[in-house]
């Protein structure tokens, strides 16, 4: 009797110490195995069938239908048609090299979320086929301030086999040449570049920087009848250096960061505690720039708000966030100093 | 039989006990730390290459093969920006869900100070003592822990150095901007000496440090930030500044509030204070009575304080007409040290800046409210002013 007792126990016990250390996992979300890869995604979808076309031509599509993992910034065709492409034809005019290139920098080699991006950041890299980093901002809302190189991601995280997808609204680009060769290699700011010559502010568009050009184009100039021949006839001795010194910051900002990384408070948008920028310039101290909103604007230093001397707008949007290797560039639509403004009298 | 039955009973007691092992931490020989972050400044397009802010603390750090750290002895994670007051124990573990410290230790679950010399150091944690690597790095304001950041979020360095850490000793570590137009950036380790000062439990002790960084009270009203509760504070002081000091009584008589400075302790001249953000020495204590009120029952006080801070070579008089706020180009401040630090006195018009009042009323013994004197340190950051208080252990509460 005692002993069938004990051997009980002795059995209960050995089940109670098999089960003491034992901790099952549990496993509440099963991988969803029906997701298709990123390749097959895009042409798949209507919203894509320009971009879809240039990952065909440049064979990008098998790349995104390997493993991975990668993380897929589309631009919508409505971004492709910003830029004048309407069907997929219109990529076969163009250079397949410097197409992939672009379709390259859209592809970021690894899988993330928008969760990846802290709140009132800007400049987050993350690296991607090309070789260089897009740079992702966000503000407050993840569902309207959410930027890549300064363009509205405007859907976000979109679970792929291999990856993640979000749409774009602008094609994205990174040129691998300095400021000043871009410039140079415009028409449109043909007298701008002159003039930044003429003034000596040119070559240190060659330097590591990063600077931020607002550039004007030549309409600018035309506005106020000024051609190039009047450029190269002024003396850079008689003129202050703001009068185009203010076009450019020794600062490195897409338009999206002036709206995430606004200042608390101040007395008004040119106010140096209220414009999102508003540095003296360099070599003229008298007189600050700054931009308040997406507006350029000059105004003397020594002023709190008002009165400004002249502000203007930058845009259009195909024309603005430009990434250059030392840069950016947005185009400004007038002249803010004109020449009389910025004389020295004798 | 049934004695069997009860040994079986009790081994199954053990049995089913086995996996539950308590592993008490214990510190030898601690040094015991506090560390604030006194950086004020925000991030803009303007100097948005900086970095926000926001640090982990690492005391000897291990790293992998790379040079990215992979662990350290002493780990102090979301050390944000400090805030207004520090209290004597750390409320904020209570008082508080996000995982955003306002100072080390602060919210971490690590061993604390004891009661030393009749101090309470549950606000300082115990480290390691003797030479230590101690590493400040840059993380970005998310939740994530730092050590599951990604490693290139783990490389932005503010601080590595060497620090000793005298057994025993008390240790308070200040991360400061030195220089505001140059941004640089750098710290101050103080060794505080409270505890072993022959203080008085019968008055109120506060020491002032302006660690303000250079150029800051110089430069343009628009690049400082403003902060209503900061008052005339907002615009900064100058570097070398005139302390006095009034202690003010109120209550409510013929029909209405009002404000009444005691005698003796009217606008009194307290001191001078300079602007330093290198040394780490323990400025002199001043002090004045718990109880200066004649009429007082010695049991509790609603006696609040007030500093002025201006120039040597001022006189007090021709600059309180300015109470209202206004830039004063770093030649006037008050501060304000009234009940929770959360509303302004009757006489205050926001020219003040507010912070919490120095006497500590606490239910102990059989008086509920009691008055209690403490020691406290004022920090002029910029344009901000700190206020750190100390308060000796009392009696519990009687119900």
């Amino acid at each position: 009797m005692m002993k069938q007792y004990s051997l009980k126990f002795m059995v209960f016990l050995l089940l109670v110490l098999n089960l003491a250390c034992k901790h099952e996992r549990v496993v509440l979300f099963a991988p969803n195995l029906n997701l298709r890869p990123a390749g097959e995604f895009i042409n798949n979808n209507y919203e894509f069938k320009l971009f879809n076309a240039a990952l065909k031509i440049t064979g990008l599509s098998e790349v995104l239908n390997g493993p991975g993992p990668f993380t897929v910034f589309a631009p919508s065709d409505l971004a492709f048609n910003n830029m004048g492409i309407r069907t997929p034809a219109d990529f076969q005019k163009m250079n397949l090299d410097s197409l992939r290139d672009v379709m390259k920098y859209h592809i970021v080699v690894q899988r993330m979320s928008s969760m990846d991006v802290a709140k009132k950041t800007v400049d987050n890299p993350f690296n991607t086929l090309l070789g260089h980093p897009v740079l992702l901002s966000l503000g407050n809302d993840i569902d309207y301030d959410f930027y890549i190189n300064g363009s509205k991601i405007i859907r976000k995280d979109i679970d792929l086999a291999n990856g993640t997808l979000n749409t774009v609204d602008k094609v994205i680009k990174y040129q691998p040449v300095t400021v000043k060769k871009y410039l140079e290699s415009q028409e449109r700011y043909r007298i701008f570049t002159a003039a930044l010559k003429k003034f000596g502010l040119l070559d240190q568009l060659d330097t590591q920087g990063p600077w931020t050009v607002l550039a004007l184009p030549n309409s600018a100039f035309e506005k106020l009848s000024i051609s190039k021949d009047d450029i190269e006839k002024l003396n850079p001795a008689s003129f202050k250096t703001r009068l185009f010194g203010t076009y450019i910051f020794k600062l490195q900002f897409f338009r999206s960061d002036l709206l995430i990384l606004t200042k608390s408070g101040g007395s008004g948008g040119y106010d140096p505690s209220g414009a999102a920028v508003r540095v003296p310039i360099p070599g003229d101290e008298e007189y600050s720039h700054g931009m308040a909103g997406y507006n350029l604007f000059v105004i003397k230093t020594e002023y709190g708000n008002d009165p400004i001397v002249r502000e203007t707008t930058t845009g259009p949007a195909d024309r603005i966030d430009l990434l250059f290797k030392n840069g950016i560039i947005h185009e400004a639509g007038e002249l803010v100093i004109y020449p009389e403004e910025a004389f020295i009298r004798p | 039989m049934k004695k069997i039955s009860i040994n079986y009973l009790i081994i199954l007691l053990f049995c089913l006990t086995a996996c539950g092992k308590i592993e008490y931490t214990k510190m030898d020989s601690p040094a015991y730390l506090r560390v604030f972050n006194n950086f004020t400044y925000n991030l803009t397009v303007e100097n948005k290459n900086e970095q926000f802010p926001i640090f982990t603390m690492l005391i000897e750090p291990k790293f992998d093969g790379e040079g990215t750290v992979t662990g350290a002895e002493v780990l102090g994670d979301f050390l944000d920006k400090r805030d207004y007051y520090a209290p004597p124990y750390p409320s904020h573990i209570g008082n508080s869900t996000s995982v955003f410290n306002p100072e080390y230790p602060g919210k971490e679950n690590v061993l604390v100070g004891p009661v030393l010399n009749g101090y309470d150091l549950s606000s300082w944690a115990q480290v390691p003592s003797g030479k230590r690597r101690v590493m400040f790095v840059y993380r970005p304001k998310s939740e994530v822990p730092f050590l599951q950041l990604p490693k290139q979020l783990r490389s932005k360095v503010l601080i590595d150095t060497v620090l000793n850490l005298e057994k025993g000793e008390v240790f308070t570590l200040h991360l400061l901007q030195k220089d505001f137009n140059t941004r640089e950036n750098g710290m101050i380790l103080r060794q505080e000496q409270f505890h072993k000062m022959p203080l008085s439990d019968s008055l109120v002790y506060v020491n002032i440090y302006n660690m303000s960084s250079k150029g800051f009270w110089s430069a343009n009203a628009g690049f400082k930030d403003k902060f209503e509760r900061m008052g005339m504070m907002n615009f900064g002081i100058k570097d070398v500044m005139n302390v006095y000091y009034s202690l003010v009584n109120y209550d409510q008589g013929q029909g209405q509030w009002f404000d009444r400075a005691i005698n003796g302790h009217n606008k009194a001249f307290m001191g001078t204070i300079h602007r330093d953000t290198e040394s780490g020495k323990v400025h002199p204590y001043f002090s004045f009575p718990v109880f200066a009120d004649a009429g007082s029952n010695n049991i509790s006080t609603k006696i609040w304080q007030r500093f002025f801070f201006l120039p040597p070579g001022n006189s007090l008089e021709n600059y309180l007409h300015y109470e209202l706020y206004n830039d004063n180009e770093g030649n006037f401040a008050i501060v304000n040290c009234f009940e929770n630090g959360l509303v302004r006195p009757f006489a205050d018009w926001g020219g003040a800046a507010m912070l919490p009042n120095l006497l500590v009323n606490v239910h102990s013994g059989t008086y509920n409210p009691r008055t209690f004197g403490t020691v406290n340190t004022l920090e002029i950051v910029n344009g901000k002013v700190f206020l750190t208080t100390v308060q000796r252990k009392y009696a519990p509460p009687v119900y």
